[in-house]
């Protein structure tokens, strides 16, 4: 009898394991031979055990000045200098207020256009542009994360400094966070090399703003919900499938973009916004009645335009019978696995 | 976002010639004849790059099918085998096994999976053999590609500044 109770306690206590399971610490065999070799500490940081509490500005209620750098090839294309309010319960804005180029240190106020502009596209920019935890699970799977020592502040804030280690190597994101109410006030995503591509930095920060006069983002603008009814639907053509997941992305978001709001003269789109629990990739179709088509639903190659002065990668072709759109800051290949893998649902 | 060099400016006569055949349309052929002109270069397929890699150092990797065949094969042969009976002791045992297990083992409530990056690797590798890309401008960028690209961070247009 007291083995069998004792059995009883054994397996309880397994299934009462710490739910803030450290990576690490719980692979073995081969699978931790390779991730020792990709997730060797460099010095002056330590892995952490559990994952901490991060959270986006526009998860939090607070007003945030920020700069925004875009980097072609490692070198700075552009700043942006902005003003993100958020009230925590789901609404938020994003605001342009001037522009830098490369080499000058004087800002310009943005033009009525570029503010209409960067106004238009504020739900993608808030939500999409930046690293933001959009899911704990994958964001652990995918990424090995470390805290990096030294003393850090950011808008005058004393911030801890994470780095995340991508285990596919598609590069690394840091994050800075205020401890004190886990808000990120800095990221930068990097490139395999460690070049940045993207970089976004608080100047000064409001947690108690005055929400007057705000004019909170329209989450709706121009997008639906997928309807996943194809032709039949709203969308008018049937979506081509994405059969990889690439570099851990996952979780998907699909969307019907009534393109010709945004972009004149477009059909609408089918957005697919795919995220590897930090990072997000969209991948994008319209259909294309062109000659194509006449190939049938199999061709032996595609041939695809890219290009990485964009501060993200974007490549763009035709893929069977669609018009296909890969965006998103990760490298071009394993930007171009979702288009390759696109096939006929 | 500067303008290709290699992009020679087409002659008068013949942007005379083009513009007047008003709104017709080139084919898409034709576009992508034009790119591939322009390349320059071509990325050789991954299976000519092993050869030549092959010739100049002697290396040997085996192929993806071979190298996951023998894995299956040694992991069938290395799978331990463990004679159960009816005893507690190797009931015990199984308990214990099954507890260490749920506790250490590497899925979890968090983890469906853990990253395994040569096998991405060689997928991505594998996907992409077929595929020729060229890089160009973000200019040359159809405008559905920039308006996109904007929304994820790509750098706004800086003409008409106030």
């Amino acid at each position: 009898m007291i083995h069998r109770f004792a059995w009883l306690l054994l397996l309880v206590f397994a299934a009462c394991r710490p739910d803030g399971y450290s990576y690490e610490s719980n692979t073995s065999g081969e699978d931790q031979e390779s991730l020792n070799s990709s997730a060797s500490l460099d010095p002056g940081e330590s892995m952490l055990s559990e994952a901490p509490l991060v959270l986006a500005p526009y998860e939090a209620s607070m007003q945030m000045r920020s700069e925004v750098k875009v980097f072609d090839h490692g070198v700075l294309s552009q700043s942006l200098m902005e003003v993100q309010t958020a009230d925590g319960a789901g609404q938020f804005a994003l605001e342009l207020i001037a522009t830098k180029t490369s080499g000058s240190s004087n800002w310009i106020p943005a033009s009525v256009a570029q503010r209409f502009l960067h106004e238009q596209r504020q739900h993608f920019l808030v939500r999409f542009r930046g690293p933001a935890i959009h899911d704990s699970t994958l964001a652990q799977r995918n990424y090995s994360w470390r805290e990096l020592d030294g003393n850090f502040t950011v808008a005058d804030i004393p911030v801890r400094r994470y780095r995340l280690k991508s285990l596919y190597g598609i590069g690394d994101v840091i994050f800075d966070v205020d401890p004190s109410t886990h808000v990120m006030l800095a990221w930068t995503i990097r490139d395999p090399a460690g070049t940045p591509v993207l970089r976004q930095t608080a100047t000064e920060v409001d947690y108690s703003p005055d929400f007057q006069g705000i004019s909170w983002a329209d989450v709706n603008v121009a997008t639906e919900a997928y309807d996943g009814l194809g032709a039949q639907g709203s969308l008018g053509f049937d979506p081509l499938k994405l059969t990889s997941s690439g570099a851990g992305f996952e979780n998907s978001e699909q969307k019907t973009l009534s393109a010709d709001q945004l972009f004149a003269g477009q059909s609408k789109i089918h957005l697919n916004l795919l995220n590897d629990g930090v990072r997000t990739v969209a991948i994008a179709q319209q259909d294309e009645d062109g000659v194509l088509k006449s190939f049938g639903t199999e061709v032996q190659a595609i041939t695809l335009h890219h290009s990485e002065d964009t501060g993200v990668t974007v490549v763009e072709g035709p893929v069977l019978d669609k018009f296909a759109y890969a965006i998103g800051p990760v490298p071009l290949d394993d930007l171009l696995l979702f288009l390759a893998s696109l096939t006929v649902a | 976002m500067n303008p290709d060099p290699q992009h020679d400016a087409l002659p008068e006569e013949l942007k005379d010639a083009l513009q007047s055949l008003g709104g017709v349309q080139a084919p898409r052929e034709l576009a992508d004849r034009v790119a591939l002109a322009r390349l320059g270069q071509v990325q050789a397929p991954a299976e000519l790059r092993h050869r030549v890699e092959l010739a100049a150092f002697g290396k040997v990797q085996a192929p993806a099918v071979l190298q996951e065949r023998v894995a299956a094969e040694v992991k069938k042969l290395t799978r331990p085998i463990l004679p159960f009976g009816v005893t507690w002791r190797r009931t015990a045992a199984a308990a214990i096994l099954v507890g260490i297990g749920v506790m250490f083992g590497p899925w979890s409530g968090s983890t469906e999976s853990v990253p395994n990056r040569e096998a991405y690797l060689m997928e991505r590798d594998a996907l992409l053999e077929n595929v020729f890309v060229i890089e160009v401008p973000a200019d040359e960028l159809s405008e559905a590609s920039r308006s996109l690209a904007a929304g994820f961070g790509a750098p706004l247009p800086m003409e008409g500044a106030e």
